[in-house]
């Protein structure tokens, strides 16, 4: 491509709003004025995620919980028993 | 602006599976008498554990069976499929799907094993890792659609859980956890062949090649009456090594002899033979297969009570030992 077409396609890529690089960057941002979902979901359907998100969300707490007590009842355990010895 | 790349479905291949689809991918049914047995051997140890850490062992045994049968079930979908026992099973039903069901099992297995590592000791862990290898792998996958023996084989991952609860609090494999592994083993044939003989026409339609199919009526018949009578003496063992005192004693007699009885009733009855459809309602039977019916239920109470009395007598103090026959 010569100097002359070069600058011919920058000064079209400014009339129409920015370079062509800022086009194509501006062409692959999400879209966040729409909704991030691609699969329309029945009433049913979207009741049965929640109830299956609230389950998930439960079971990870409950799941953090009992490491927890039990990482606190084992090292008790071992300070007891190194105390003792 | 919408994105016109963006393809809108209504509502395709979403699940509306609920919480209680994924409890049921566990076999509760089943999950009960492994917490039971589980927790027989964990209180039956000679060893005061922690409360807490037992429940939490005894959680992450109930979490590992759940995890096996979640497993079977996504393997075992087409067979569930073709049997009216197993039909209405969350897979075969459409509830889940196999990806889900495997996805889940396989969460569900790797969580329990790493939870009972953390709990209580590595032996446990490997052994819980082990059983619901046996039973997802060993037993579904290799066992049930190639051989006879499949429960029978089969049938230690089922006798696992008495040992593990065993192992969870005391460390170590005995002679006593051995035993209580032993019981479940022996019970195992009986218990499912029982179940087979008034359900051949399932297991033969999905070509599963469980004794009754196999073999024909008379053979697992004859079968189910030996290993009741092996079972039934093997399960007087507890008393000779002490772990059993005069109530185990006791249940273990009578409950034997019942046992037998039914047995030796599926023994003479024509059970399991073939000339009649297998239609009504889920555990319907044919007249004829009534004795099977009766020991498959039987069974289950048996091994329910055996346990229970071990329970009773290290759980409640209620041990006398009997003299002269325990060390």
């Amino acid at each position: 491509m010569s100097d002359t077409e070069d600058k011919k396609t920058t000064t079209e890529d400014t009339a129409q709003g920015g370079s062509f690089v800022e086009r194509v960057i501006d062409s692959r941002q999400p879209d966040y004025t729409t909704s991030t979902e691609t699969v329309k979901l029945t009433p049913e359907q979207e009741k049965a995620r929640g109830r299956r998100n609230v389950t998930i969300a439960w079971s990870l707490v409950a799941f953090i919980v009992i490491v927890f007590l039990v990482t606190v009842v084992r090292l008790s355990q071992n300070i007891a028993a190194g105390a003792g010895a | 602006m919408t994105n016109p790349s963006v393809h809108r479905a209504e509502g395709e291949a979403v699940s509306t599976a609920s919480p209680r689809d994924f409890f049921d991918l566990m076999k509760p049914r089943v999950m009960t008498l492994v917490v039971f047995t589980a927790f027989a051997g964990l209180i039956a140890a000679p060893v005061d554990a922690d409360p807490f850490l037992a429940a939490i062992s005894i959680l992450c045994v109930a979490v590992g069976a759940g995890a096996a049968g979640a497993l079977n079930m996504a393997y075992d979908a087409d067979i569930d499929a073709t049997m009216k026992r197993t039909r209405k099973r969350p897979v075969p039903r459409g509830a889940v799907s196999v990806a889900n069901a495997y996805g889940f099992g396989v969460v569900a297995a790797i969580l329990s094993v790493l939870m009972m590592a953390l709990a209580s000791n590595y032996l446990a862990a490997g052994l819980l890792a082990f059983s619901i290898f046996f039973y997802a792998v060993i037993y579904t996958m290799i066992l049930k659609r190639s051989t006879p023996q499949n429960i029978v084989i089969g049938g230690a991952a089922g006798a696992f859980p008495p040992m593990i609860g065993w192992v969870a609090v005391t460390g170590e494999v005995s002679l006593d956890a051995v035993i209580l592994f032993m019981i479940i083993f022996l019970w195992t044939p009986p218990h499912s062949w029982a179940l087979a003989l008034y359900k051949s026409g399932d297991y033969a339609a999905a070509g599963v090649p469980m004794m009754p199919v196999a073999k024909g009526a008379k053979s697992t018949r004859l079968q189910i009456l030996l290993y009741s009578l092996v079972l039934v003496v093997f399960a007087g063992a507890p008393v000779l090594t002490s772990l059993g005192g005069v109530i185990y004693a006791a249940t273990s007699l009578g409950g034997g002899a019942l046992f037998l009885l039914l047995a030796w009733r599926v023994f003479n009855s024509r059970a399991g033979e073939a000339g009649s459809a297998e239609e009504g309602a889920l555990y319907a039977v044919r007249a004829g297969d009534k004795a099977a019916r009766d020991l498959f239920a039987y069974s289950i109470g048996y091994l329910a009570v055996l346990f229970a009395a071990l329970i009773v007598e290290h759980a409640f103090g209620a041990y006398i030992g009997i003299p002269g026959v325990s060390a």
